[in-house]
C-alpha cells in the first residue's frame, strides 16, 4: 500500500506545482492578495508532497521491500541500517528525488521565512523555484520514477546491496551536503530572476540571500571536501583529488559561488558590479544544474549513453533554457542595473575583489574546458580524446597560486584607494615573510610549484596574522582589555571581516598540504608473514593475516608493523584489510573485493597501507605503502574555512535604529 | 489498488485542497506593509553607517594613512548628509 502513496504523492506534487504557477500568475496580472497567500500554501503543499514521497522511498528502502526495482537494486538483506538510508541517493530516480526533497525544503524555508516580507519580489521567487521543482518533478514522475515495481515474475528474496565503496560513513554525509550545495543556489538564482523581473537594481536581493549564499556555499564546500576526504580513506590511491568529472561538476559552481559571496560586498557596500553578480548567480546555478546533469547523464563515459539514458538531452535542454531565459532577461534590463559608481583606483580593495572574480572565472572556465572536451572531441571527432589530470595541474596550479596570492593583498587594500605610503607600510613585513620562507626553502631543496605554494603561504598567513594583531594592539590600547579578550570581542564585533581571515587562514593550511603532495614516496611488494621491506625512511614488516567472516563481507587482515629504517624504532602498527563483499553469493562474479586503507597520519606525514590481494594458498599478501607528506594540514584547512565561514555568517546582534 | 490506498490518498488530496483553498474562502485578506522607500532609504543609511565603522577600523589597525582617512571618511558623511536630506524631504 505504502509505495503507491510515495507514487501518488510525486503525481500529487506536480499538480500542486503547476497550480501554484498558475496561481502566481493570475495574482501577478490581478493584484488579488488572496491569489498571493493562495499560491504560497500551493507552494508549502507542493514541497510537503514531494517530501512525503522522499520519507515513502525512505521508508521502503529501510523495510527492505523488494517489489520496488530500486530498493532491489541498491540494498540487500545484508545491507546495514545506515547504508539502507544512504541508498536514496546511490541511484539515479532516488538522487533526482532527493534533489527534489532539498529544494523543496529550501522552498518551504524561503517561503515561510518570507511570508510577509518581500512581497515584490516573492510571487518571482515562488514561481522561479517552482519552475526548477516541476522539472524534478516531471523527471521523478516520467523520466527516472523511483516507484517502478520490479520487472519480474517471481518474489525477490534478496537485493543486489550497495557498492561496497558507498558503505563508508563520510559517503553517508558526503552527497546530502553536496546536494545542500547545488540545491541552495536554487533560491539566491530565484531572488536575482525576481530582481531583473521587478527591474529592482537595489541591494535589497542580495542582501536577502547574503546568508542564504554563504550556507549553500558552505554546504557545497564540505561536499567537496568530503568528497576528497572520502577518496583517501577509500579509493586507495593516496590521493584526495584526481580532476576527475564527478568532482569538477562540484568544483565549478563553488568557484563562482565563491567568486559571487565576495563580490556580493561590493554591491552591498558600493552598490557596484551590479551585472557581474547578476552574471555570477545565474552562471553558479546553471552550473550546479549542469553538475547533476554531468554526473547523472553518463555523458562522460560516453555520449552515446547520454543520448540513450533519456535523461541526459532533458537536462541539457534545461540548462540551455535557463541560460537563454537569465541571459536574454539580463540583457533587456541591463541598462537598469548599470553601476552609478566606477572603479577610483587600481590599488583599492575592490579592485582586489574584481581581480579575484577574475581570477576565480578564468579557473572555473578552465575546469569546465578540461572536463567537457572528452565529450566535444567524441561528438565532433568520433574519438574520445581524455583530458588527465596533468593538464588540469599545469593550467590550474599557477592559476591557484595567483588566487593564493590575491587572498593575500586584498585584507591590505583600503577601500576606494590605497596610498603608496600604506602599500609600503602594509606589504613590507609579509614580503620579508615570504622571502625569508622561500630562501629557507630552496636551501632544502624544495623547487618548483610547491616552493612558489609555501613562500605564498607564508606571505598569506602573515599580512592575515598581522590584521589580527593590529586589531588586537588597538582594542588592547583603547579598551584595556587582555589579549585573549581582545581576540575573543575583535572577532564578535566584526564576525564578517575576521571570520572572513579565518576562512583564508584555512585555504592557506589547505595549499601547505597540497604542496606535500610533491614529495610523495610509494612502493609496492608481496609479503609472507615476518617479511620486511623498505619504503622511503621506514621499513614495513607483516606480522600475520588473519580472516574474519562478517555480516555482509569476508575479510582478510593484515598486521603489518612500521620502523624507522635509520634505528629500528617502532613507529607504528596499521591493518589494512581486504574484504569481500557479497562473499555468500554462488555466482563468484557477483563478490566484490574491495581495500579497506589503514593510515597512520601526523602533521608531518602519512603512512598510507593498502591491501591491494592476497594469495591464501601460499600466504602471501600483497601491499602498496605510501609516505604522503602534508596531507592533514588539508584537513586541518578545511576545518578552520568551515569554522571561518560560520563565524561570518553568523547573525550579529539586532541594532535598534 | 486496495480500498486502504484510495481512502489513504484521498485524505492527502483532500488536507491539501482545504489548507490551500483557505485564502481563497475569505473576501479579503490584509496586505502587510512592504518595505516603502523611507525603509530602503533608511537601509542605505545602515549601509553607510557600517562603511564608517569599517573605515574606522581600518584606520584604528593602521591599514591606512590619516589623509585617506580623512578624505575617505568626509566623503561618506556627504553621502549620509544627502541621505538624511532625501529621507526628511520623503517625511514631509
Amino acid at each position: 500500500m505504502i509505495p503507491l502513496t510515495g507514487a501518488i504523492s510525486l503525481n500529487l506534487s506536480l499538480a500542486f506545482g503547476i497550480l501554484t504557477l498558475f496561481v502566481i500568475g493570475f495574482y501577478i496580472r490581478n493584484d488579488d492578495f488572496r491569489l498571493y497567500r493562495t499560491g504560497q500554501r500551493l507552494s508549502l503543499v507542493t514541497s510537503g508532497l514531494s517530501l512525503l514521497a522522499t520519507g515513502v522511498l525512505t521508508n521502503e528502502l529501510i523495510a527492505g521491500n523488494f517489489d520496488l526495482d530500486y530498493v532491489a537494486h541498491y540494498t540487500s538483506n545484508e545491507t546495514p541500517f545506515m547504508y539502507k538510508i544512504t541508498a536514496l541517493w546511490a541511484g539515479q530516480s532516488g538522487s533526482m528525488l532527493f534533489w527534489l526533497a532539498i529544494l523543496s525544503v529550501y522552498a518551504m524555508v524561503a517561503v515561510l521565512q518570507n511570508k510577509d516580507k518581500h512581497l515584490s519580489l516573492m510571487p518571482w521567487v515562488i514561481f522561479v523555484t517552482t519552475i526548477v521543482q516541476l522539472f524534478f518533478l516531471a523527471m521523478t514522475n516520467f523520466v527516472t520514477n523511483p516507484f517502478e515495481p520490479t520487472n519480474a515474475d517471481f518474489v525477490i528474496m534478496n537485493g543486489n546491496g550497495l557498492n561496497p565503496l558507498l558503505q563508508n560513513p563520510t559517503m553517508a554525509i558526503h552527497p546530502p551536503m553536496l546536494y545542500l550545495g547545488y540545491v541552495g543556489f536554487t533560491i539566491p538564482f530565484a531572488f536575482a530572476l525576481a530582481a531583473l523581473i521587478k527591474r529592482d537594481a537595489s541591494s535589497l536581493w542580495i542582501k536577502t540571500v547574503r546568508r542564504w549564499t554563504l550556507v549553500t556555499w558552505l554546504f557545497l564546500g564540505i561536499g567537496i571536501i568530503l568528497g576528497g576526504w572520502w577518496a583517501y580513506l577509500e579509493l586507495g590511491w593516496g590521493g584526495y583529488w584526481a580532476w576527475d568529472p564527478v568532482e569538477n561538476a562540484s568544483f565549478m559552481p563553488w568557484l563562482t559561488g565563491t567568486a559571487f559571496v565576495h563580490s556580493i560586498i561590493i554591491q552591498e557596500k558600493k552598490n557596484m558590479l551590479k551585472i557581474w553578480n547578476m552574471i555570477l548567480i545565474i552562471v553558479t546555478f546553471t552550473l550546479c544544474i549542469f553538475g547533476t546533469f554531468l554526473t547523472r547523464s553518463g555523458v562522460m563515459s560516453s555520449v552515446h549513453s547520454f543520448t540513450a539514458s533519456g535523461l541526459g538531452p532533458l537536462f541539457l535542454s534545461f540548462v540551455f533554457i535557463i541560460m537563454i531565459v537569465s541571459f536574454g532577461l539580463l540583457y533587456y534590463r541591463r541598462a537598469d542595473f548599470k553601476s552609478e559608481k566606477r572603479l577610483e583606483s587600481f590599488t583599492s580593495r575592490e579592485s582586489g575583489f574584481l581581480f579575484n572574480n577574475v581570477v576565480f572565472v578564468v579557473l572555473c572556465f578552465a575546469v569546465f574546458w578540461g572536463t567537457i572536451f572528452p565529450v566535444i572531441s567524441e561528438a565532433v571527432r568520433g574519438t574520445k580524446i581524455t583530458v588527465g589530470a596533468p593538464f588540469f595541474n599545469q593550467i590550474n596550479i599557477p592559476i591557484g597560486l595567483i588566487l593564493l596570492f590575491l587572498t593575500g593583498v586584498g585584507p591590505l587594500l583600503a577601500w576606494r584607494n590605497t596610498s603608496k605610503e600604506s602599500l609600503i607600510k602594509n606589504f613590507t613585513s609579509p614580503i620579508i615573510v615570504a622571502l625569508l620562507t622561500g630562501g629557507v626553502l630552496f636551501a632544502l631543496n624544495v623547487r618548483g610549484n610547491s616552493l612558489v605554494a609555501l613562500s605564498l603561504a607564508s606571505f598569506v598567513a602573515t599580512t592575515i596574522l598581522i590584521e589580527f594583531w593590529r586589531g588586537i594592539s588597538a582594542r588592547t590600547g583603547k579598551f584595556e582589555e587582555s589579549v585573549f579578550t581582545a581576540f575573543i570581542r575583535l572577532i564578535q564585533k566584526n564576525r564578517s571581516r575576521y571570520g572572513g581571515y579565518i576562512t583564508h587562514l584555512g585555504i592557506v593550511l589547505m595549499f601547505v598540504g597540497f604542496s606535500g603532495h610533491a614529495f610523495d614516496i610509494e612502493n609496492e611488494w608481496g609479503l609472507k608473514a615476518g617479511n620486511r621491506e623498505t619504503v622511503g625512511n621506514y621499513e614495513v614488516e607483516l606480522l600475520k593475516i588473519s580472516q574474519e567472516e562478517r555480516p555482509n563481507h569476508y575479510a582478510y587482515i593484515a598486521d603489518l608493523n612500521v620502523y624507522q629504517k635509520e634505528d629500528g624504532k617502532f613507529v607504528t602498527d596499521l591493518h589494512p584489510e581486504k574484504r569481500i563483499y557479497f562473499h555468500r553469493d554462488p555466482n563468484p562474479d557477483k563478490r566484490q573485493p574491495h581495500s579497506e586503507l589503514d593510515i597512520y597520519s601526523t602533521l608531518v606525514r602519512d603512512i598510507y597501507s593498502i591491501f591491494t590481494g592476497v594469495d591464501p594458498e601460499n600466504n602471501v599478501g600483497y601491499f602498496k605503502i605510501m609516505i604522503n607528506p602534508l596531507v592533514q594540514w588539508v584537513w586541518i584547512g578545511s576545518y578552520l574555512l568551515v569554522i571561518g565561514t560560520v563565524i561570518a555568517m553568523w547573525p550579529a546582534k539586532r541594532r535598534i535604529v | 489498488m486496495t480500498w486502504n490506498d484510495t481512502i489513504l490518498i484521498f485524505i492527502i488530496f483532500v488536507a491539501s485542497a482545504w489548507y490551500v483553498i483557505q485564502p481563497l474562502m475569505k473576501e479579503t485578506v490584509l496586505r502587510p506593509a512592504d518595505e516603502d522607500v523611507s525603509q530602503a532609504l533608511l537601509r542605505q543609511k545602515m549601509m553607510l553607517m557600517d562603511q564608517i565603522k569599517e573605515l574606522e577600523m581600518d584606520f584604528e589597525v593602521g591599514n591606512m594613512d590619516e589623509k585617506d582617512y580623512k578624505e575617505q571618511r568626509n566623503a561618506l558623511k556627504r553621502d549620509i548628509s544627502s541621505l538624511l536630506e532625501r529621507m526628511k524631504s520623503k517625511g514631509k
